[in-house]
This record gives structure tokens, C-alpha cells and sequence, in this order.
């Protein structure tokens, strides 16, 4: 049945150009709630081109899901955005990656400064496991020199409740990360990276080795969370994208395909590729 | 079912063995309904010919069909729920399960409107008169209707919206068709001058085209559905959106000159 290719033929077609011409850009929104952009993004392993040219709001308040088939820049793109490809001898990356307005990898920038801002919480949980609930939520803090008993114990609270994790691991903050559930493990990864006081939050398929229940635990976190933070997330579950996120980017072979609403992108999106993707025709 | 059905992202044509779990599911959804159709549009001829030529045998078998029209809505609705349980379609396949979901309930009222013809049929003893038939217009609006079906099946098939919107014209000949067909019952009704109007027969014949021209509504829903499925676009309630608009600003017109002469500025 010719369900999507006879009917398409107003919608645009696959380019190899896309960047801004790929966001539609959702109703209601407003240069303000801009929170993190990217312009021209492009990251290359060597001679290969992970991502081209991506222009890319991320709002704040909302989240915004990277989908797309594996190999389409879409984790490439998201390390981009709190300079994790520092760490990669090979990768190159040029364009402007512009947090509240200011490029993150402008030369003074510290990319350390930066990884306060901009929260990650990677595919699997990353708990330190033989370092107590506690001092894994804390880890950051420390990290850069903060001992002020009182001040972590507020902000370990503070975080472990903001990451729904604190009633259940409340009375055995001492107890080894590692001693958690997979799905509370995740959680306890997110509080970590909360327990830093993020603007934006980065979340690399924070679900995909998780069960059902704690995957729906998460996705009601993230639901909580977008009231303070600005969210991206990569996804390879589509139903997970059409359920938490407010606007959606696709990707296919490192170029941005289209962006917006994602009511928009799963009732009728403007792209042919896009809807093929979505219906689990390709990827 | 025809072999090439599909084509995949790289363009390349499909066999329904190629094809994927739901596109099978939703071929077989599109197949039942334009089944559906072609039953209900059979049913409508069935009660034309048995209007035209006296056939209660006909009009009988219209109840009987009738059951098999109920069937086919549940059927329909029920791989529609399926398919969203089991593969949760968005988009053009979303659009695609929505519009059937609603189409196929518009066919079955369509086909008890067609039933309840057949039953005013079934009630009256004698054929009705050929030149009073031929007055109100019965046959062309029955023709206008089959039209109607055959261009919303072809629509569905060849994925044509600009056969659907065909629909639209043909409901207005519909309506215009039932009005004078009225006004000339009305007239009828009203002349009992010479003895010889069967006004028994005459609001029969009323409702015989009162059904006619729901069926014509009923059409064009459907027709909107299918214009829903393939361009994403909601045309449903505009027309009358405008038309409640004009009549609105037309009353509180009237209103305002009416207050300005009972109320004359010194």
C-alpha cells in the first residue's frame, strides 16, 4: 500500500543541505527561551563528517529529543554540546555551540566550567560503585573544592529528591552506589549530574538499558525536570520521543532533516524521510 | 490484492510478502473498507431499483444485507484498535486508522438510512406513481449519490483528494435537488383541488429523499476524512462555521437598524 510515498508529494524532499532549513519552529516560542543554539555545528572524526552544518535551538523549559538511525550524528551532536569531543584526539569541531548566548568554545572557555553547566547522564548508568549514595551525588562538588558539610548534605537531599530517588535510598546514603537497582542507579546518575546545579540537561538514551517500569520512572522525571531545565535527550525508542518531548529533531547520515513540535513531526511531518523513519520504514 | 502495493524509502517497489507487519494490517484495513463501501453503495442501487420498479423482494434483501453492513464496521473498528494496540502507527498511518475509524461509522448510518427506505417501501402496498417519481427528481438524486460512492472509493483507491472534493459539488446539486423536490410536495400538498393527490404517497416520497439527501452529508464526511488522511488538513465544520458567522452578523444587524427606529436619536 503507497501509504506514504503517492501522498507526499508536496512534502519536501531529502536534502543534502538542511541546517535552518530544516526547522519549521513550533508556535509560541520566542527568541528568549532560547537557552542553548547551535550554528553551522559541524563535528569530523578525521576525514569523517559526523555531523554537517547543524543549526539547532534547545529551549529552555522544554525538551527536545535527537531521533534517528544509528550512525546519524545525533549522540555526535549531543557531545557537542558540552564539549565532550575535547576528550577525542581525531574530532574537529567547528561552527558555534552558543549557551544563554556565548559560545562554548570560544577559546577561554573552560570546558570544565562549561560540563557545570550543561549536565550529562550517558546511555548507562555511570555510579561510582564503591563510593557511598552520597559521596556519588556529591562527587562534583568535591571535585572542585567544596567540603561545607551542611551545604552537600542540602544539596545531596535536594538532588536525590529532584531525581525521585530520595525516599528510597534515604536511610542508606552510606550504602554503595553500586548496591542499586539499574533503573535507581540511572537515577542516581541523574542527581549527580542535578547535584551540580545545571542549566541544561543531556541525556544520551538514558532509558535503553533500563525495564519498562524504571524507564517510565525516568520519563516521569524528565517530565518534572523540564519545569527548571532546558532537556535534550537521544532516543532510539520513537514512542519515548513522542511521549516526553515538546520538539524533536531528526537526523539521518550527520545532517539535521527537520526539527520541530513534536506533535507536528508525528501527526504530519514536513519530510518525506522523516515519516518514513517515524512509521519504522527505515533506521 | 495487487502485487506491487508499496514502495519502501529507497523507492523500490513492494510485494505484500516485502511488506512490513502494519503495512499489511492497514492494507487489509483499506480492503475491508472499500468493501464496506461498495456494499453500501450496492445497497443504495438495490433501493433504487426496488423504489423504481415496485420490488419487495429487493427491499427485503436490503434488511438482510443490512446485518452484513453491521458486521463489517465491527470488524474494521476492531483491526483498527489493533492496530493502534499492537503498532501504534503516527502520521499518515495514524491518519489513515482515525479516518477509517470515523468512515466506516458514517457508512454504517449511511446503510440504515438506505434500510429505512427499504421499510417505507416494504409498508406500502402499491408501486409508487412513476410521473410523480419522475416530478420530484428521485432517480437523478439517487444517480447523484451512486456518483458520489464511486468517487470516494476512487479517491480511497488512487489516493486522488481532488476526486474527493468532487463530493462536495455533487452534495450541493443534492441539497438544491431535495429543496425543489419540497417545494413541489409542498405544492402538492396544498392543491387538493381535483381530487387526485395521494398525500400518503407524497410523504413517503418525502422521506424517501429526506434520506437521500442525509446520505449526500453522510458522503461528504467520508469524503472529508479521506482528504483528512492524505493532506492532514480538517475541512470539517468550516463551510458552516462561515455560514453561522454571516447569519449571526446579519441578525445583530437587523437588531441594531431595528433599535436605531425604535429609538430615534433626539
Amino acid at each position: 500500500m503507497n501509504f506514504i510515498t503517492n501522498i507526499k508529494k508536496n512534502k519536501k524532499e531529502p536534502t543534502e543541505k538542511t541546517s535552518t532549513s530544516a526547522i519549521a519552529g513550533g508556535e509560541g516560542v520566542h527568541p528568549h527561551d532560547v537557552r542553548m543554539e547551535t550554528k553551522n555545528l559541524s563535528v569530523m572524526y578525521g576525514k569523517t563528517v559526523g555531523v554537517k552544518n547543524v543549526s539547532l535551538p534547545v529551549y529552555n523549559e522544554k525538551v527536545t529529543a535527537f531521533i534517528g538511525p544509528s550512525g546519524c550524528g545525533k549522540t555526535t551532536f549531543l557531545r557537542a554540546l558540552n564539549r565532550m569531543h575535547d576528550l577525542t584526539r581525531e574530532a574537529v569541531v567547528t561552527g558555534e555551540v552558543l549557551l544563554d548566548g556565548l559560545d562554548i568554545y570560544a577559546p577561554k572557555v573552560n570546558p570544565v566550567t562549561i560540563r557545570r553547566k550543561i549536565g550529562m547522564v550517558f546511555q548507562k548508568p555511570t555510579p561510582f560503585p564503591t563510593m557511598s549514595i552520597y559521596n556519588n551525588v556529591v562527587a562534583g562538588l568535591k571535585l572542585v573544592g567544596i567540603r561545607d558539610r551542611k551545604l552537600l548534605d542540602e544539596v545531596c537531599e535536594k538532588a536525590l529528591q529532584q531525581a525521585a530517588l530520595w525516599n528510597e535510598v534515604k536511610d542508606r546514603l552510606n550504602t554503595p552506589g553500586g548496591s542499586l537497582s539499574g533503573g535507581q542507579q540511572q537515577r542516581l546518575s541523574i542527581a549527580r549530574a542535578l547535584a551540580i546545579e545545571p542549566e541544561v540537561l543531556l541525556m544520551d538514551e538514558p532509558t535503553s538499558s533500563l525495564d519498562p517500569l524504571s524507564s517510565a520512572k525516568i520519563e516521569e522525571l524528565i517530565h518534572d525536570l523540564k519545569t527548571k531545565y532546558a532537556i535534550a535527550i537521544v532516543t532510539h525508542n520513537m514512542q519515548q520521543a513522542a511521549r516526553v518531548s515538546d520538539y524533536t529533531a531528526f537526523f539521518y547520515v550527520g545532517n539535521l532533516v527537520e526539527f520541530d513540535e513534536t506533535k507536528k513531526i508525528f501527526t504530519n511531518p514536513s519530510n518525506e524521510q522523516t515519516e518514513n523513519y517515524i512509521s519504522g520504514k527505515f533506521g | 490484492m495487487s502485487q506491487t502495493v508499496a514502495k519502501n524509502f529507497s523507492g523500490d517497489s513492494l510485494t505484500h510478502n516485502e511488506m512490513t507487519a502494519i503495512e499489511k494490517e492497514l492494507e487489509n484495513i483499506k480492503e475491508l473498507t472499500v468493501g464496506m463501501m461498495e456494499l453500501v453503495k450496492e445497497q443504495l442501487k438495490r433501493s433504487c431499483n426496488a423504489l423504481m420498479q415496485h420490488d419487495t423482494r429487493l427491499a427485503s434483501d436490503i434488511l438482510r444485507y443490512e446485518l452484513r453492513v453491521n458486521e463489517l464496521e465491527l470488524t474494521i473498528e476492531k483491526a483498527c484498535e489493533q492496530v493502534i494496540a499492537l503498532h501504534q502507527p503516527v502520521a499518515t498511518e495514524l491518519r489513515f486508522i482515525l479516518a477509517v475509524f470515523k468512515a466506516v461509522s458514517e457508512l454504517e448510518r449511511l446503510a440504515d438510512h438506505v434500510e429505512g427506505i427499504a421499510r417505507v417501501l416494504l409498508d406500502k402496498e402499491v408501486p409508487f406513481n412513476p410521473e410523480t417519481l419522475a416530478q420530484l427528481e428521485t432517480e437523478a438524486m439517487y444517480s447523484e449519490s451512486e456518483q458520489m460512492f464511486d468517487d470516494i472509493i476512487n479517491s480511497l483507491n488512487d489516493q486522488d483528494t481532488d476526486l474527493a472534493r468532487t463530493v462536495f459539488k455533487r452534495d450541493k446539486f443534492l441539497n438544491k435537488t431535495f429543496k425543489r423536490s419540497t417545494q413541489n410536495i409542498l405544492e402538492q400538498l396544498r392543491d387538493t383541488s381535483d381530487g387526485t393527490t395521494d398525500s400518503s404517497e407524497l410523504l413517503r416520497l418525502f422521506q424517501v429523499l429526506y434520506r437521500l439527501e442525509r446520505i449526500g452529508d453522510l458522503l461528504t464526511n467520508v469524503a472529508e476524512l479521506i482528504i483528512f488522511y492524505l493532506e492532514a488538513v480538517v475541512i470539517k465544520h468550516k463551510k458552516k462555521r462561515k455560514r453561522v458567522e454571516k447569519k449571526i452578523a446579519e441578525i445583530s444587524h437587523n437588531h441594531d437598524e431595528d433599535g436605531a427606529e425604535q429609538n430615534p436619536k433626539d
